[in-house]
């Protein structure tokens, strides 16, 4: 590049910081921006990592994207992306990436026609439903699809090939906020958006470690204290990291407390009277349900909740027993600190949100802690509003928009439906133009028991697209030896190898991110749309056609028989339309995604509603409700207070297993690393998944920084560097281990213990040994 | 030979310290904003890694409060 082309670049550079800070670009910086522009193409997208749902403009050269920006007109990230945001474009040439399909020969894999491949698959599912059932297929899908490919993918298993068992790793991630969105609400995800961070002035994290994993939405909470220093920000958390680093206070809590936490919280608030009265008659119920409902350790666990309706009185008995002393003995956070926590939750003068992510979620009562944090919110009345309201953040791009909503689980249909309700079951089949009849009305195996069911052998054809289950699931290495055991025929569609592709019979390449068309929705309701900007390599196909063309042969193409009079996406797009209108999730028309930067849903008479249940905002509430909870149609669209107690881990420390494990992300690196780890500067970066030991811990064993130590569980054993005094500090007694690195398999360790309401895996607590090597 | 903008927030009592650190470290020109607005930065470097190297860096200075990233443009190395 000659010195003056860098020195437009340098121009636009700075032209592009500044407008993202809302300042002038002078004439000359605009000047070489322009420059710096010639020859590249630009479009908007939202970015391919995490749920916050940036936008990027991506800058396109001879079918190549080389550059990429901040969207200043994005009002998620507002021209400003995270470290990731450097490697979006990259992670797409990677040397490695899969070009041509690969059918396995014993113990290597021999390139193959598209034809030969889908012939194949058809061929494998067909023979496995004759022989046993369509029950028998299953499909382990992603919050990483975009909307058209889970929308697709879940019409050919639920209404073509006659199985629910699709579900997506959304279920490791999400599941639990679901599950209680839907009982609380009536409705899942949250009432706000991402204005919340900009409006409130109070935030409780709980389990999220939003410096590292959600860094934009943690800088515009960051930038709202700074211009108001009345804000403040609380991390609870069992491990300190850069977000308890920049909290106001840093609450450490022993792992699974948070349940006693939570009700400590809400004990104060109802002991002083800090509630608000008029709020809670208006628009709560009160309800509990079962206990000691089991962790889902056994194959073919089931769990049916018993719930009843309580008053108000029925439940300041309940909340009774979580004094502050009680919640300090089990929880090791002082009584005092519950105290304040609480006052400064009800402080009618503090506008509060709650934000959390996998510690919350990935726990064996993540469907109970989610409603801990609710009840405190619809206690105090501080919902639905301009800064205040409890908010699920979430780890994929589109696991609100594909998984949540489109409904890719196995147990859910489009628009918040379910498959056991005949009425849903319906109005699917009026949609999708087939008998209501073949839907299934059983829910299908959920993620762990779909892995479970492969190594019994109840699965016998696995289809995984756009994730990396055998390294992602709990207890993988079960998972890993049933793929390979005879009978079982698994297909992998992905962009790059991995330990996934390892134990696959048949390997698709996948076209990715602005190689398709597609659209994401992010976690604050906003869908998104992108053109197909890029080439992909090879052969490489976006994983609709990869579907629609197995579907063909296998006689179900009328299922995707699509009006030709629109584009494919666009027809795709307009059937899954209409499964939301008049819901109160109603999507917008698909011209209008084309042309903004998101829309937030619903969207109604044109307009998107920005708070939920808010009658200022939202017009299904109905006029002078205030607030309503219109979606809640069961209980007079009352939201549902539920007593929930403390119940401990699937597997605390004992003398034999003395610590807790914990896993969960770096910045550096994303989920399993698929793609982060393509990138050579990111892999130097962070080269090895480390284990984070607390320093007096580490004192008392003699491990000093870098040592190597061996974690031992009832299930594996790995050997890995310490990290003392580095970048996170597990409690005492925790040791936390991130889970990216294909070489060093965490998850061979990790309990497949689930909440057995959403049945999501718990990769939180489970016990584990250390020993110095 | 990668080029990055970066907008970097400060706590704004450290603002001026910060700058002075910043003005020292090698491919990293600031760019003029008032107080109470965040700081910009160009980074103009060789590779991505050192482009990374620098990021964490800037975002380990005593009293910055996050760093993010407004523009990247890496078509030299498009096709390492």
């Amino acid at each position: 590049m000659d010195i003056r082309r860098r020195e437009f670049i340098k121009g636009a550079a700075a032209a592009a910081a500044l407008t993202a800070v809302g300042l002038p670009v002078n004439a000359m910086l605009a000047q070489q921006a322009e420059a710096a522009n010639m020859g590249i193409t630009w479009d908007k997208a939202p970015c391919r990592f995490c749920g916050t749902g940036c936008g990027v403009l991506v800058g396109v050269k001879n079918g190549k994207v080389v550059a990429t920006k901040g969207d200043a007109e994005a009002p998620v990230n507002k021209g400003l992306n995270c470290i990731k945001g450097y490697f979006l474009a990259k992670i797409m040439y990677g040397e490695d990436r899969l070009t041509k399909p690969l059918l396995r020969k014993g113990d290597k894999f021999e390139e193959i026609s598209w034809d030969e491949a889908l012939d194949k698959i058809a061929a494998e599912m067909q023979k496995v439903i004759k022989e046993s059932g369509p029950q028998a297929i299953g499909m382990f899908g992603s919050g990483q699809w975009t909307i058209h490919e889970g929308y697709v993918a879940s019409k050919f298993m639920k209404a073509g090939v006659g199985s629910n068992s699709i579900d997506p790793n959304a279920r490791f991630c999400m599941a639990s906020a679901v599950a209680a969105f839907m009982k609380t609400f009536g409705s899942d995800e949250p009432m706000g958006n991402y204005d919340d961070l900009d409006l409130g002035d109070t935030y409780f994290l709980w389990g999220a470690n939003m410096s590292e994993c959600h860094p934009i939405l943690f800088s515009r909470m960051t930038a709202n204290r700074v211009k108001n220093p009345n804000v403040k920000i609380i991390d609870f958390a069992t491990r300190y990291s850069r977000t308890s680093k920049e909290a106001d206070h840093y609450v450490e809590f022993k792992p699974q407390t948070d349940l006693a936490l939570a009700n400590g919280i809400a004990h104060v608030i109802v002991r002083d009277k800090l509630y608000n009265e008029d709020f809670i008659k208006a628009n709560t119920i009160f309800k509990t349900g079962k206990t000691n409902i089991g962790y889902g350790v056994e194959d073919n666990f089931s769990f049916t909740d018993k719930e009843e309706v309580i008053d108000f009185d029925t439940y300041k008995k309940m909340i009774k027993e979580y004094t502050p002393k009680k919640v300090e003995e089990l929880s090791g956070v002082p009584a005092k600190a519950v105290e304040e926590m609480a006052k400064l939750y009800a402080d009618p003068k503090r506008k509060v949100c709650s934000y959390w992510t996998m510690g919350f979620n990935q726990h064996v009562r993540g469907t109970w802690v989610n409603q801990l944090v609710y009840n405190i919110h619809l206690l105090t009345g501080k919902i639905a509003q301009p800064g205040q309201g409890p908010f699920s953040l979430t780890g994929q791009p589109s696991a609100c928009g594909t998984a949540r909503e489109v409904g890719t689980f196995a147990h859910r249909l489009p628009s918040d439906m379910v498959v056991m309700n005949p009425e849903h079951r319906k109005i699917a089949g009026k949609i999708w133009n087939v008998d209501p009849e073949s839907i299934p009305a059983k829910p299908g195996f959920h993620a762990t028991e779909m892995l479970r069911a492969l190594d019994r052998g109840d699965i016998k054809f696995l289809w995984v697209q756009v994730n990396n289950p055998f390294q992602a699931a709990p207890n993988v290495d079960r998972f890993r030896k049933g793929a390979r055991k005879k009978g079982r025929f698994v297909v992998v569609s992905d962009a790059y190898p991995t330990r996934s592709t390892e134990v696959a019979d048949l390997i698709l390449p996948t076209a990715m991110w602005v190689e398709k068309e597609g659209m994401f929705g992010n976690a604050e309701r906003r869908t998104q749309h992108w053109n197909k900007m890029a080439d992909a390599p090879g052969e490489s196909k976006e994983d609709l056609w990869q579907i629609i063309e197995v579907a063909k042969r296998m006689g179900m193409g009328k299922l995707f028989d699509f009006p030709k009079d629109k584009p494919l996406h666009q027809a795709i797009f307009e059937e899954y339309r209409q499964f939301t209108l008049g819901t109160g999730k109603d999507l917008a028309p698909y011209e209008v995604y084309k042309k903004e930067r998101g829309v937030i849903w619903p969207y109604i008479n044109g307009k998107s509603v920005p708070w939920r249940y808010n009658e200022k905002y939202d017009p299904l509430v109905a006029k002078g409700s205030g607030i309503q909870f219109y979606k809640a149609k069961k209980y007079d669209k009352k939201a549902a207070i539920y007593f929930r107690p403390y119940e401990p881990a699937a597997e605390p420390p004992d003398a034999s297993y003395p610590f807790w494990l914990c896993t969960g992300r770096v910045l550096e690196h994303w989920h399993t690393g698929t793609m982060t780890a393509r990138v050579p500067e990111l892999h130097r970066a962070v080269p090895e998944a480390v284990c984070e030991l607390n320093p007096e811990d580490a004192k008392k064993m003699k491990v000093k920084n870098r040592d190597k130590i061996r974690l031992t569980t009832r299930r594996g054993s790995l050997e890995l560097l310490a990290s003392v005094g580095e970048r996170g500090i597990p409690g005492k007694g925790s040791v936390f281990v991130p889970f990216f690195d294909e070489n060093k398999m965490i998850n061979n360790l990790t309990l497949d213990a689930f909440c057995p309401i959403s049945k999501e895996p718990d990769y939180k607590k489970c016990a584990v040994k250390v020993e110095k090597v | 030979m990668p080029v990055s903008g970066l907008v970097i927030q400060v706590d704004p009592a450290r603002r001026n310290a910060i700058i002075s650190t910043l003005n020292n470290l090698d491919n990293v020109e600031l760019t003029d904003t008032p107080d109470g607005k965040p700081l910009v930065a160009v980074l103009d470097v060789e590779s991505m890694r050192e482009e990374e190297a620098l990021f964490k860096e800037i975002n380990d200075i005593s009293g910055v409060h996050n760093v993010t990233l407004s523009y990247h443009n890496f078509e030299d190395i498009s096709d390492d």
